[in-house]
């Protein structure tokens, strides 16, 4: 374990930088390496690499609290430090995937624009989005109070980018009202359910007051009041199927996280073919 | 939870085990039977219809990360795209986390090889469009539009822009299944695609399109944890209805639950 | 549906959400049994505890979620209650700062006295884990970058057994990250704000006591703007969505008049 800590210690100096070179150079050797081995191999050492990181993860739950933990502090076993760390390791494996995305999407549209293939000025407009925003964006981290670059940042962000974004949201409403439209028809006496207790649940969140109101709430006629109804209905009826679905859910994402440990999953990326 | 202490510990094993007996019995020649669910069965349709219209197929695996509900999705993209394969029919792949697209395009890469097609791997089909919900969503309406997409597929979790998705598809007139595990989505899901696969149904997926008699296994493992489960909230509600109220403060202090479900 | 269909759809729509815009309509809300559960535990929190408001939402639901931040630090703000703004994503903070910046001088609270913003944090669990035993070693600045020992806000303030009380104001189903890290294995008090459409996913966790309030969407808003006594953008956002839900009931009706029409039309024909 103390090896282990020793491993996560920050560096400083040439010390940061021999390791970073170290750690290039390592990765470099690890993939040529990866990259050389037979298709069996590869697949054996992906089953393994998968089963040794799900081993991890499943002891440092399930292992009691203090256990292990020479130290005694707070609630960690002896495999809880290295949680932390890994989280980075993995934020970082994050971060390097971020750059494939931005290449994906500079190849598409840098492609798009130089055949000048039918739609290409969105390419256009995606590049100048894409050079203005990290130049802005940039600088404007760098001289926050430089007023031209922020007025320039807040232009971007909340003007277009804010604005865009709550507009395609707010499409929804016209979205709902028309599928509603569509959906809403009564077929069967489940399809009439449905549709009341739908209008029950949308009246009985907002507007109520203006509906029913006028209901004492605690009189004996409450229960016609919207809000009454709608409360019951979520808390009851809802709440029964959501925790149904819930339990199934949990147990659907159980199994196939056990059938991805101990690769038995089969799919594109597992398949055993 | 920090931690397992003994009681999670050993409902955590017991779940397993019953999955993992399953599987076993599956792989000793036992195979189970499981019903038909109409949404993974219209893949196929699905597919065909695109293929007669000469259109192509888009393919959204959700705006989750690299986990358990988007790994599912890709399999099923997998599956979509094997079969498109056999057909010649065009898919494109719209990724909203740049994590899950180099994964995405292994995907495709190897379901155009299985089938002995890999001429028709098109890289620039499998699309990073943005990791911002709406600009995602909009990427993929546009792409709808512009590429005339004769069928949709949205696997995966979704968050508000699966109306967006939906409708956007609706209007182009393409054929449309869905399925999730996020539930407040599928109302809408539900009222705008032709097929919608809900809940657990989402995670029999790979079971229930390969046949593998392991993943069967699986599923009929599921349903006993499930039965588990049932047999338990049935004694906390029977402890609970007569009265034995010291029994169920012992086990919510087992659970670590002690002070919130009072 | 046809392409005109739709396009009506829309227009009766726009009409019918921009009538209490434009002429201001407001009813006084009732107040729900969450949104009166939620106020009663921020009035609990003890003087010598924290109340965190993580801010998980982006501009596209500020309509909901802004309007639910603003009672909420308005409510803490009249009554002095300490409290810190925090994310897992970095647009939430940004968003809370500027309603707790507006709210601070109508109220008289200055910065890092009463309230601090934590900012943006990345991750999730290891995040979640490290402030349950480390507040101030987890997150060690403020927004501006700045030591969070210089803030007497923060003063105490150590460990999750520091915190009398979490609000995630959310529209992405962080609460389940929260639950499962932060609150209920440090018994820490939890409440949820989230958008309309995940209010049915909340209940489960309010019954089992695991969430102890729930502001539901801009109606939750409305109800606690009420109960604060500082009504505001709830009030007003609520009468849209209220002509909004009855425009969609009307339209749900036509529908199936048309439906009904069709379907003896086609028995008419078959008939004949």
């Amino acid at each position: 374990m103390t090896a282990l800590r020793s491993l996560f210690t920050p560096l400083h100096g040439t010390a940061l930088v021999m390791a970073i070179i170290g750690a290039i150079l390592f990765f470099v050797l690890v993939f040529a390496g990866l990259h050389a081995l037979p298709s069996r191999a590869k697949r054996s050492l992906t089953i393994a690499a998968t089963f040794l990181a799900g081993l991890f993860y499943f002891l440092e739950f399930i292992l009691p609290n203090n256990f292990g933990n020479t130290k005694g502090v707070g609630k960690d076993n002896f495999l809880s430090p290295a949680v932390s760390p890994l989280s980075d390791f993995l934020m970082v494996v994050g971060a390097m995937a971020f750059g494939l995305g931005l290449l994906n999407l500079i190849q598409i549209h840098g492609r798009a624009l130089i055949r000048m293939r039918p739609g290409w000025h969105n390419a256009f407009i995606f590049f100048v989005g894409l050079i203005a925003m990290t130049a802005v964006g940039i600088t404007h981290g760098n001289h926050p109070t430089a007023k031209g670059w922020t007025n320039a940042y807040d232009f971007l962000f909340s003007g277009l980018y804010q604005s865009l974004a709550s507009s395609v949201f707010a499409l929804l409403a016209f979205f709902i009202a028309s599928a509603a439209f569509r959906a809403f028809r009564i077929g069967s006496v489940e399809a009439t359910l449905m549709m009341v207790t739908a209008f029950i649940v949308m009246l009985g969140n907002v507007g109520s007051e203006v509906l029913t109101g006028w209901i004492p709430p605690d009189s004996a006629f409450a229960f016609l009041r919207l809000d009454t109804m709608t409360y019951w209905i979520m808390t009851t009826v809802n709440m029964s199927a959501q925790r149904a679905l819930l339990f199934g859910i949990a147990m659907g994402e159980l199994a196939i996280a056990l059938r991805i440990w101990l690769s038995l999953e089969r799919g594109h990326f597992f398949d055993q073919d | 939870m920090e931690h397992a202490n003994g009681v999670t510990g050993l409902l955590l094993l017991m779940l397993t085990g019953a999955l993992l007996w399953n599987i076993l019995r599956a792989r000793k020649g036992h195979e189970p039977i499981i019903r038909k669910i109409p949404g993974l069965a219209a893949i196929d349709e699905a597919v065909g219809r695109a293929t007669e219209m000469g259109r192509p197929i888009l393919f959204s695996p959700g705006l989750f990360g690299l986990d358990v509900t988007t790994l599912q999705a890709l399999s099923i993209a997998g599956h979509v795209m094997r079969l498109a394969a056999r057909y010649n029919t065009r898919v494109i792949l719209a990724v909203c986390d740049t994590q899950v697209y180099p994964v995405a395009e292994e995907v495709a890469r190897e379901a155009y090889n299985a089938e002995g097609r890999p001429e028709l791997f098109n890289p620039d089909d499998i699309r990073f469009l943005s990791d911002r919900q709406f600009a995602y969503a909009s990427g993929c309406v546009g792409i709808m539009n512009r590429e005339k997409v004769s069928g949709n597929f949205f696997f995966g979790g979704f968050f508000a822009e699966a109306l967006i998705l939906a409708e956007g598809g609706r209007e182009v007139g393409a054929i449309q299944v869905a399925g999730t595990p996020s539930t407040t989505q599928l109302p809408f899901l539900i009222a705008s695609c032709d097929y919608t696969i809900i809940g657990e149904e989402y995670y029999a997926a790979t079971a229930y399109l390969t046949r593998d008699p392991i993943l069967l296994g699986s599923l009929v493992g599921q349903d006993y944890a499930k039965i588990a489960l049932l047999i338990l909230i049935l004694a906390g509600t029977v402890m609970a209805s007569l009265g034995m109220t010291s029994w169920l403060h012992g086990l919510q202090s087992l659970l670590g639950m002690e002070g919130l479900a009072s | 549906m046809s392409f005109w269909t739709r396009r009506i759809i829309y227009i009766v729509f726009a009409v019918a959400l921009s009538i209490p815009l434009v002429t201001n309509w407001q009813v006084t809300p009732d107040i729900g049994l969450e949104a009166r559960q939620l106020y009663a535990a921020v009035e609990r929190v003890p003087a010598d505890k924290i109340i965190l408001i993580n801010q998980q939402y982006e501009a596209t639901t500020i309509a909901e979620n802004g309007p639910q931040t603003r009672a909420l630090m308005a409510h803490m703000m009249q009554r002095g209650k300490r409290f810190a703004i925090i994310g897992l994503d970095p647009v939430g903070p940004g968003l809370g700062q500027q309603i707790a910046e507006e709210l601070a001088k109508k109220y008289h609270r200055p910065y890092g006295e009463t309230w601090v913003n934590l900012g943006y944090n990345l991750g999730t669990a290891a995040i979640l884990k490290g402030l349950a035993r480390d507040i101030p070693g987890t997150v060690k600045k403020d927004i501006n970058g700045k030591p969070l020992s210089l803030f007497p806000v923060m003063k105490g303030v150590r460990t999750a057994k520091d915190v009398g009380l979490l609000i995630d104001v959310d529209s992405t189903s962080t609460y389940a990250v929260w639950l499962a890290y932060f609150t209920q294995p440090n018994q820490v008090p939890f409440a949820v704000a989230p958008t309309s459409v995940m209010v049915s996913d909340i209940y489960p966790f309010m019954n089992s006591n695991q969430v102890v309030g729930m502001l539901k969407g801009i109606a939750g808003a409305a109800q606690y703007e009420r109960l604060a006594d500082a009504p505001g953008q709830g009030y007003k956002n609520r009468m849209p969505v209220f002509m909004a839900h009855v425009t969609i009931i009307l339209l749900i009706l036509v529908g199936n008049v048309q439906e009904i029409q069709r379907r003896r039309k086609v028995d008419a024909e078959g008939a004949a």
